[in-house]
């Protein structure tokens, strides 16, 4: 395998809706972010890997053959990846196949959302689900999460000001990113305030609906040094798959608990096992766990092995995973909680990773970060993807 | 390269699947291939999905496919750009030494939907080419009208053509096998609707295997080139009577292993009779308005190609799976064969894939 790493990154700032772009002029400004990032023009790179997931959010089917001509990817090979939620990272670890397969030296990885552009973003998720059984109920990824988080306060105790303060650490750490969609620091007591959309979740528990565009540069070692820019070197990809039926999480037949995200942890796992990664809370400094709702981070730091399953809440409001907490610090970029432009969301995670290891994220730069862990989740919780980047090739276990 | 398809199953092609739903289609290409692989569930260490959303009304069709395959619990991803390019990520996957072996699934039941081209035409820009009606066949009529004008002999070539193809599909699966009469009207100027792919259901499934487990396994077909490209969106800057991505894309996989005359079998994506024309050329098979030389040409798409079965987003999976039949299990003298597959509109992207019974070095 060759060794590979992110050499460029580059995001838009998110809001709520771009009407002076179309969706390929979006991704060529996240492109020429990245690009400028890595110190390289568009003639350098040598494929082309476009994170899109659903279609129908932008309302134009195969978006990726929209963009050739504008991005400037015509003439060279192009490949799209669609895995829901988790496509931004699933779409970075196909640019990590790509180099690390030792066909290319260098690959592109843009896209972008334009989220709000439908009509209802909830309303087209809906369909996701299968036409003659769940998608009746209704379900929508609120609905969806909201029984998850239901059983996660059954199983583990948890309550709704646990949930209300992972908004506040995102808020606080999103401040701190000026490309980050919702930037407003925001109370337990607020977020408690706000309007209940799916019991026990309100909308201070969700996630925005961005627009915006991501990119990564990603390089060969041959390719590295000839660019000397800092390399976030990839040491471990996985991925893992759940159940597609609702129906199949709980009960005395199901393979895992809604409450978890079993599946996430086993991806993680794979992704530790090849970085060498053997005790997480002191290998790695900084995780960005896709989180689009407060209450999924609860159970995906736990899946992250940063604490036990039903400790995160208690840990979280002793001021771990925050900047300038002890430990690990969760989302200091504020997370998908603050951003979430559908199709790049895992694809920023990456970025974000990639950004700490090497030292350049400003003011939510984590400090000593060597070792970062970047996750997505596709799907209705069924696709899940995890990287670790690091600073260095060497040994990481402790 | 040392990678090899070991496998390859497809279900029966069929106008219309009423027995089974897209889900259980799926279903049976994965134990279908896993079958001829003498392979278990537990054995694939990846499985990668290739969906085509629009088509079938799923708004991401790989959640209610990824069970159907096999992928609760697994390791799933999925390729939306074309059902070929499943089987070119997977490859790079194994390359890069993730995992020995991988499932690759792909493909298309257009008739579970009420209006395909409709379908296709949700995948013209809103702006410019969805209000004047762009879709699949549109676009191969812009490329017929362009290139019969330039080549009028492609006028009198193309029925031949056609019945070439028809022929030799029939040869291959039996006459009547798709449960279907032939087509008749006018479809788009200047062609009607036998001369444009005929829409089938049927799901395709390959394993791809790496190193040992590939070289134990039965009559491996290995993959000695890989390349894939693509065209502007736009079809008026592009010349459409050319298949540059295509030409770039076999340019890549043939490298100097091989050249166009001494491939023992073509699959090729031929999106119109006249379309076939501009696919030979841009492969090195007939000379620039030839026409007439490809109706002869017995290596090319002795399936009958595209034309008579058209399973959507699974036929250039199927391409593939075609040029690999054709040289695994050949003994002696190295043989290879090139699956070459396009999509979008007019073939806007080629993928090409030269397949070997020899492994690189002998």
């Amino acid at each position: 395998m060759v060794n590979t790493a992110i050499v460029g990154f580059g995001q838009t700032d998110f809001v709520t809706r771009r009407t002076d772009v179309t969706y390929p002029e979006l991704v060529r400004e996240g492109a020429e972010l990245a690009l400028a990032d890595a110190g390289i023009e568009m003639s350098d790179i040598e494929a082309v890997v476009i994170p899109l997931a659903p279609d129908a959010l932008i309302g134009v089917g195969s978006g990726d053959r929209w963009l050739a001509e504008t991005v400037g990817v015509a003439e060279k090979p192009v490949m799209r990846v669609n895995t829901g939620g988790a496509t931004g990272l699933t779409a970075v670890q196909a640019g990590f196949m790509h180099v690390a397969s030792g066909q290319f030296d260098l690959v592109l990885v843009a896209g972008a959302d334009r989220v709000s552009e439908s009509s209802s973003a909830q309303a087209v998720l809906n369909k996701m689900w299968d036409v003659g059984y769940e998608r009746l109920y209704p379900l929508n990824t609120i609905t969806m999460l909201a029984l998850s988080a239901q059983r996660y306060m059954n199983r583990y105790g948890a309550t709704e000001e646990d949930m209300a303060a992972v908004t506040v650490k995102a808020r606080e750490h999103a401040a701190r990113n000026p490309s980050a969609h919702l930037r407003a620091p925001i109370t337990v007591d607020e977020v408690l305030g706000t309007r209940m959309l799916s019991w026990p979740l309100r909308l201070g528990n969700l996630c925005p609906s961005s627009t915006g565009a991501a990119a990564v540069v990603i390089a060969s070692e041959r390719a590295v040094e000839r660019l000397h820019r800092p390399p976030a070197w990839f040491r471990g990809v996985g991925q893992c798959s759940e159940t597609f039926w609702m129906g199949d999480r709980v009960g005395p037949k199901s393979a895992g608990d809604h409450a978890d995200a079993p599946a996430l942890g086993v991806a993680i796992q794979r992704a530790y096992r090849q970085a060498g990664v053997s005790d997480p809370r002191r290998n790695v400094q900084v995780a960005e766990l896709y989180a689009p709702f407060s209450s999924v981070e609860l159970h995906v730091i736990e899946a992250a092995a940063l604490c036990a399953p039903g400790e995160s809440a208690r840990r979280i409001s002793d001021g771990e995973f925050s900047l300038g907490g002890e430990g690990p610090v969760v989302n200091p970029s504020g997370g998908v909680l603050c951003t979430n432009p559908i199709a790049v969301t895992g694809l920023v995670r990456a970025g974000e990773a990639a950004l700490q290891v090497t030292g350049r994220a400003g003011e939510r730069q984590v400090p000593a970060a060597d070792v970062a862990l970047a996750t997505a989740i596709g799907g209705d919780h069924q696709f899940y993807a995890a990287s670790v980047f690091a600073n260095h090739l060497g040994r990481i276990a402790s | 390269m040392p990678v090899a398809v070991t496998a390859t199953y497809h279900t029966p092609l069929k106008s219309y699947e009423a027995e089974r739903s897209l889900e259980e289609m799926i279903f049976s290409a994965a134990t279908g291939v896993l079958d001829v692989a003498s392979v278990e569930l537990s054995d694939i260490d990846a499985i990668v999905l290739s969906t085509a959303d629009q088509t079938h009304g799923r708004v991401i069709e790989s959640m209610v496919a990824s069970g159907a395959a096999g992928g609760a619990g697994r390791d799933v991803t999925t390729i939306a750009s074309a059902g070929e390019h499943g089987l070119v990520y997977a490859a790079l996957r194994l390359l890069a030494g993730l995992g020995d072996r991988i499932l690759v699934l792909s493909w298309g039941k257009p008739s579970e939907s009420l209006d395909p081209d409709r379908a296709e035409l949700v995948a013209a820009e809103p702006f410019f080419m969805r209000p004047h009606g762009m879709n699949e066949s549109v676009a191969a009529a812009l490329q017929a009208t362009l290139y019969t004008k330039l080549f009028p002999a492609a006028r009198d070539a193309a029925p031949k053509l056609r019945d070439t193809r028809q022929a030799a599909h029939e040869a291959w699966y039996g006459a009547g096998a798709l449960g279907q009469d032939r087509r008749e009207g006018q479809v788009a100027w200047p062609l009607a609707a036998d001369d444009l792919p005929r829409r089938c259901d049927a799901a395709v499934g390959v394993v791809l295997e790496r190193g040992e487990a590939a070289r134990s396994s039965d009559k491996p077909a290995w993959i000695r080139g890989l390349g894939w490209s693509t065209e502007p969106y736009d079809l008026g800057t592009r010349d459409l009577t050319r298949l540059p991505a295509l030409d770039r894309a076999a340019t890549r996989a043939l490298g100097d292993t091989v050249t166009v005359d001494q491939l023992a079998a073509i699959e090729v994506t031929e999106i119109s009779s006249v379309g076939a024309f501009v696919a030979a050329e841009s492969l090195g098979v007939i000379t620039r308005g030839a026409c007439h030389d490809l109706i002869d040409k017995e290596a090319v798409n002795r399936s009958g190609g595209s034309l008579p079965a058209h399973p959507g987003n699974g036929s250039g999976l199927l391409r593939m799976a075609y040029a690999v039949e054709s040289v695994r299990g050949s003994d002696g003298e190295p043989r290879f064969a090139l699956g070459a597959a396009t999509y979008g509109f007019a073939g806007q992207g080629a993928t090409a894939i030269l397949f070997s019974n020899q492994p690189e070095g002998t």
